[in-house]
């Protein structure tokens, strides 16, 4: 290895190395076209979606969570998988809830069994012991925010989640590769990548997914389904532009609080009730 | 050098291949046989692994909501950011001629395309739509995306590479010159973009900062060293092409890099603790925290600062350890210290879950365990780097431009196809 | 600068790299073409894509549209303390009943007893006032439908038992005066013992059937 030559020519291993990049080359592509879920072709050969009749600019949709009228019975996380197909198990939440509990030293425990969906155990359960300070525990319902300056989508490298014209952040499943920045980027953990098992209206396996408000329901006039089951009213969801909706006035509560306002994420979802720093 | 050669000829290429691969097998030395053997059983393992994780197969990745970024990400930001620092170490010999860097830049051009392209293949397998990425980023691109950016860079990086690598092998001197100024200065944004992929997430506080791409670019510095190193040692030890070189000049110019940047990573890793360690930023504090007594504590400590930063820097510095064996040892430790570093930024950098129900979250801290699917694809990487490598010595030209070897006899038998088959 | 004289790339090594990039470029288009239809149609405008999502369907029918045909429980409800419960938060998405009531697969799942738990058994971080029990003191709690009306909330309570459960004289516990006491209703699957041995349906030895 000094300077001979080697046995083997150069030049035929040369040949033989360079035969096998057409042949590697070929079947990665084949099996990338293969393996691209059957929708990307189906949605090239079907016809364009109707104009709505919904006009997104005229709308300004927000959220507003009573943390101080949660009662922690998860109806809201189950409405939304069954309205939107979310996946339980492995567990994905569009939405959940989570407990927060005041423990006699002054930390906060924050827990959120399965999402909330089959509500809560009676206690805040802690390997060490700790208890509840008399009365401070509180329910605090969860979802994307719908920023107004999302990080998600300044991150998504090849801009498959954009804002829509009405405040709902959307992902087009059809251009998302699956890299996981929106997911890491998203201060409140709402996004989430499906996993392998049953297609999603509106995304499939390996592609970002995350709350859209229902769009479907808002754009027919009707609500997202985990306010329109909250039992005791601590999800209202409404139009900005209408006067007469209760967000409207809900809003004016000097109480009102955003989630995480160091981020500077301008967020859709307003908070009432959240006592302490919540993460 | 004067060579002689004779020609045999075999019909066909896959019999003149096979012919020559055993004759070429059977007259290796044993014990390169066996690191062969070694490296081409690691890389089946991989191959394997990611014949598992195709998609479908993502369920084999112990990623979730909560941890969405594991070893593929460590082992893509790994063999990226080398692939950078070698670059960045050859570019001091072909772009600012400095003569005592010059010799070896086949070798650092060639490793620097092989991780490279190493780096690719892992992250072809992380992302679920590779495919889609290329044709994404050119029709729907976005410019506020520090990710677009870096995929930008980094083909860019590639096609230079190539071009270098060929024309040094074609010896087209212009081209090469241009193509080596071309990827030195891309191999310097490279990094950069890849660091700003971190720092620009607030959600993330630890990635979070201006300080994160520098460090990036430093620890490509400190890497591709590292790497030289070891490559040196070998050809100096294994007397491979224009290896007089290796002993006299090129291991010297190594420890004194390695030196440099060993001792600025120093610096740099400490700043990052103080500041960290007494922050206000929610989330910020608590994570430096879970680094240096935390979960991570004993990687951190033990393999990070101990035998990544301090034994290396201790052996390079006494005068007794001053040997090529030595300073094998302090580029190993070195490498892989950065290795274990790369790990423990991307896993504390999520170490503190934005909320507690997604993923696996076992308060306070999310959760992440590779699979050995995961950490079979990383293994073959590196795997994959080392055989490509020793076959690129073995087969491959490496004496440099400028004829400083020595001119030999030689006898050659070369098995060629018979005519008119390709 | 010396140059060295070998490796001069030969023919065919040119023809076998042209054919390699031919290969990947032909490869490279076809994908792209492929990949470039459904770009070109939602690259630039999202919209499109937002309609898609807005043309998915419903799971979840609009409030208020079972008092159409339901009007006897939304009137018991709408004076009660769950008024402002909607029906599909305890009986599950409705819409495809409420478009073909011949749909009823979902509908007709009357919610299961746990459902009652979810809301209302004690737990922490509920608001102060809102109606919690502790269910390991509560009544026969697997059974809440037994004493209360979900719709109506009205709760009938169990009467009180007249008869020490002791020392049960032989015949006064079961008989009366003026005949045999009523089954009372609800009891149907309890497990009591000093209870289920008079009051049984069929009990063993004790005149049989329902009393």
């Amino acid at each position: 290895m000094n300077g001979t030559s080697p046995v083997l020519s150069r030049r035929t291993l040369l040949k033989a190395g360079l035969l096998t990049v057409p042949v590697l080359a070929g079947g990665r592509m084949l099996s990338a076209c293969l393996s691209s879920p059957a929708d990307a072709s189906a949605m090239a050969a079907e016809p364009l979606p109707e104009p709505l009749a919904y006009d997104p600019s005229a709308h300004a949709w927000v959220f507003v969570c009573d943390a101080t009228k949660c009662i922690g019975c998860g109806f809201c996380v189950e409405a939304c998988k069954a309205e939107n197909d979310v996946p339980i198990e492995p567990e994905c939440n569009r939405t959940w809830v989570e407990r927060h509990t005041i423990a006699e030293d002054g930390s906060v425990v924050v827990e959120s069994p399965h999402g909330g969906i089959d509500g809560f155990p009676p206690a805040s359960p802690r390997e060490d012991g700790v208890g509840a300070r008399a009365g401070e525990a509180y329910f605090v319902p969860r979802l994307c925010m719908q920023c107004d300056a999302p990080p998600c989508v300044s991150v998504c490298p090849v801009s498959a989640t954009y804002k829509t014209e009405d405040g709902v952040v959307l992902v087009d499943a059809s251009k998302c590769i699956g890299c996981g920045y929106c997911i890491v980027a998203c201060p409140y953990g709402a996004r989430y990548i499906v996993p392998a098992g049953e297609d999603l209206p509106g995304g499939y396996p390996g592609v970002a997914d995350k709350c859209t408000f229902c769009y479907h329901r808002t754009t027919n006039g009707l609500g997202p389904a985990c306010a329109q089951v909250c039992p005791v009213g601590a999800r209202t969801f409404g139009d900005l532009n209408d006067p007469s909706s209760p967000v409207v006035e809900l809003l004016q509560d000097p109480r009102i609080r955003i989630m995480k306002p160091e981020q500077g994420t301008e967020p859709r979802v307003y908070y009432l009730g959240l006592e302490s720093e919540v993460s | 050098m004067a060579v002689h050669v004779t020609t045999q000829e075999l019909a066909g290429v896959p019999r003149a291949v096979y012919g020559a691969v055993r004759v070429e097998v059977v007259s290796q030395p044993r014990a390169l046989k066996i690191w062969l053997a070694f490296l081409t059983g690691l890389c089946l393992l991989g191959a394997a692994a990611a014949l598992i994780a195709l998609p479908p197969g993502w369920e084999v990745f112990g990623t979730s909501p909560s941890f969405e970024w594991g070893i593929l990400i460590t082992g893509y930001v790994f063999f990226a950011v080398t692939t950078s620092g070698l670059c960045l170490a050859s570019s001091l010999g072909t772009v600012f001629g400095i003569e005592r860097f010059m010799p070896f830049e086949k070798r650092h051009a060639i490793l620097a395309l092989l991780c490279l392209v190493t780096a690719f293949g892992i992250i072809a397998l992380d992302l679920h739509f590779p495919v889609r990425m290329v044709f994404g980023a050119v029709f729907s691109p976005s410019p506020f995306s520090p990710m677009w950016w870096m995929g930008v860079f980094y083909g860019v990086y590639l096609v230079f590479l190539l071009v270098e690598v060929a024309s040094m092998f074609t010896n087209h001197y212009t081209i090469h010159r241009i193509s080596c100024v071309c990827s030195s200065i891309t191999a310097v944004f490279a990094p950069l973009t890849l660091g700003a992929v971190f720092a620009v997430l607030a959600a993330r506080p630890f990635w979070h900062g201006a300080l994160t791409p520098p460090y990036m670019i430093l620890s490509a510095f400190l890497s591709g060293t590292a790497l030289l190193g070891i490559v040196f040692w070998g050809v100096h030890r294994f007397r491979l092409t224009d290896y007089e070189r290796a002993a006299t000049i090129a291991l010297p110019a190594a420890r004194f890099l390695l030196l440099i940047a060993l001792g600025a990573t120093l610096v740099l890793l400490t700043m990052k603790l103080v500041t960290g360690l007494q922050s206000a930023i929610p989330g910020l504090a608590d994570a430096t925290a879970a680094l240096v007594s935390g979960p991570l504590a004993l990687p951190f400590w033990v393999i990070r600062v101990g035998l990544g930063l301090v034994v290396p820097l201790v052996l390079l510095m006494l005068p007794r350890t001053r040997t090529p064996d030595g300073i094998l040892a302090a580029s190993i430790l070195a490498f892989v210290g950065l290795a274990a570093d790369r790990a423990l930024f991307v896993h504390a950098g999520q170490l503190v879950p934005t909320t507690a129900a997604s993923g696996v979250v076992s308060f306070p801290f999310a959760e992440y365990a590779p699979t050995l699917v995961e950490l079979s694809i990383i293994v073959a990487a590196g795997a994959f780097v080392a055989l490509a490598y020793t076959l690129a010595e073995r087969f491959l030209d490496m004496s440099p431009h400028l004829g400083h070897s020595q001119p030999t006899e030689v006898e050659v038998t070369v098995f060629v196809p018979a005519e008119g088959v390709l | 600068m010396a140059r060295r004289s070998l490796h001069r790339p030969s023919a065919r090594l040119v023809a076998l790299s042209v054919i390699t990039v031919a290969v990947l470029s032909v490869g490279i288009l076809v994908v792209g073409v492929a990949a470039a239809t459904f770009y070109g149609e939602y690259g630039l405008h999202p919209e499109k894509n937002a309609r898609e999502w807005a043309g998915h369907e419903l799971a979840y029918a609009a409030p208020g549209i079972c008092q159409d045909c339901h009007a006897a429980e939304y009137g018991r409800q709408a004076t009660s303390q769950h008024h402002a419960i909607g029906c599909q938060s305890c009986h599950g998405p409705l819409e495809a009943h409420a478009t073909d009531p011949e749909v009823t697969e979902l509908a007709l799942q009357a919610p299961e007893a746990g459902i009652c738990a979810q809301c209302h058994a004690a737990t922490s971080g509920r608001p102060v006032g809102f109606p919690q029990v502790d269910l390991s003191t509560h009544f026969r709690s697997g059974e809440c439908r037994a004493c209360h009306d979900a719709h109506s909330t009205a709760v009938v309570r169990p009467p009180v038992v007249s008869h020490p459960l002791v020392k049960l004289p032989a015949c006064v516990t079961c008989h009366k005066p003026e005949g045999l006491k009523e089954l009372p209703t609800g009891h149907e699957e309890a497990d009591d013992p000093v209870c289920m041995g008079c009051h049984a349906a069929g009990a063993d030895g004790l005149h049989g059937a329902s009393r």
